[in-house]
């Protein structure tokens, strides 16, 4: 796959190497002529020297017949720009973009932009999901995070145990839905009279807000967490 | 009115000194302590240290309550995200930013803000003289 990188610094080199390791075809865009220069001799790759927010650079590396665009320059604002700029004048039909400040992230949806990474973020998001004891464990994540799929086994002492779906329904919190309930081997859609027993594995999705409610409902009060 | 100014070099901090005598509220953000040494002593106006395109900043500058947000840092990239902010999330009425290229032009076109451009200025006075 064809893939546009615009920033050279730590993040930018390894992204670069790793997606070459993946037989892609890379074009990297660096503003510092010395480590456009090292980067190209030591990967090998084509390596455009100059501003990646000015549409003439971009067009020089033929960002249009790119894949994927990342940006991941070393400041927020370079990197939305550049963003702005390539998706006003190409249709590029991916473009990730990197937020160096958390707080940011939050700032690029207001001016528009969808697709952010920040690297502080995903891995403050690891650490504290490694955090969580074996109580409820998140199984995926997807739109950006903010939704869960989740799984908790059910212990002799959780105030759920023999209780019907039916009876524990309004204790639920809102945007959360029981998808299956595994009991040795057998795979059970939960009905409302269907019980749950100790022992019980169950997946629910849930909204990331709701994850610490949901624990609630079904182990008892949190203990977890330091 | 209540003007935020954004960058408190050799534009930014005359612009803040002549504004500040006509009687304006004046803010100047920079992220230099030292740069607001080139305020008049009697600028009556108030400083916030801090970048530019941090929410938390703008929002200490009170750009909730500004009528007019001006970006004359040296960073052009910056002064065009903090001017999108001021625009967007703050929904200053008058932004203006100071950069140059093309890019500029497309985002002033885009988001409404009005785009300084220091070299066709100059350019243009240069022009005056020798014509």
């Amino acid at each position: 796959m064809r893939i546009t990188v615009i920033g050279g610094g730590k993040v930018g080199y390894y992204l670069v190497k790793t997606l070459l390791d993946h037989k892609h075809k890379v074009t990297l865009i660096e503003k510092d002529p010395d480590r456009a220069q090292k980067i190209a001799d030591e990967l090998g790759v084509l390596v455009i020297k100059g501003d990646g927010s000015d549409l003439n650079t971009l067009k020089e590396a033929e960002v249009d017949l790119a894949k994927v665009l990342v940006v991941v320059t070393g400041k927020d604002e370079d990197n939305l720009i550049a963003v702005q700029v390539a998706s006003e004048n190409f249709s590029i039909p991916r473009i990730i973009v990197r937020v160096n400040n958390p707080k940011n992230e939050e700032v690029f949806q207001r001016l528009g932009i969808e697709t952010t990474v920040s690297s502080t973020g995903t891995i403050a998001g690891l650490i504290e999901k490694e955090a969580v004891t074996d109580e409820i464990k998140t199984l995926l994540t997807f739109e950006r995070g903010s939704m869960t799929i989740v799984e908790a086994t059910i212990r002799a002492d959780s105030p759920v145990v023999d209780k019907s779906v039916l009876q524990i329904a309004s204790k639920l919190p809102q945007n959360c839905v029981l998808v299956t309930v595994l009991r040795e081997h057998q795979v059970i859609f939960p009905r409302g009279d269907t019980v749950l027993r100790k022992g019980d594995a169950l997946i629910a999705v849930t909204t990331l807000d709701n994850q610490d409610a949901l624990e609630i409902v079904l182990m008892g009060a949190a203990k977890r967490r330091v | 009115m209540y003007v935020i100014i954004a960058g408190c070099g050799a534009v930014g901090s005359q612009l803040a000194n002549t504004l500040a005598k006509a009687m304006h509220n004046i803010v100047v953000i920079d992220e230099d302590n030292k740069s607001f040494e080139k305020l008049e002593p009697g600028f009556n106006g108030r400083t916030v240290q801090g970048n530019t395109i941090d929410l938390e900043v703008q929002r200490k500058a009170g750009m909730d309550k500004a009528d007019v947000f001006i970006a004359v840092t040296q960073n052009d990239n910056a002064n065009l995200m903090a001017a999108q902010m001021a625009k967007k999330i703050f929904s200053v009425r008058q932004v203006t930013a100071r950069a140059s290229g093309t890019h500029a032009q497309m985002i002033s076109a885009r988001h409404n803000i009005e785009i300084i451009y220091p070299v066709t200025l100059q350019i243009r006075q240069i022009m005056e003289v020798i014509s």
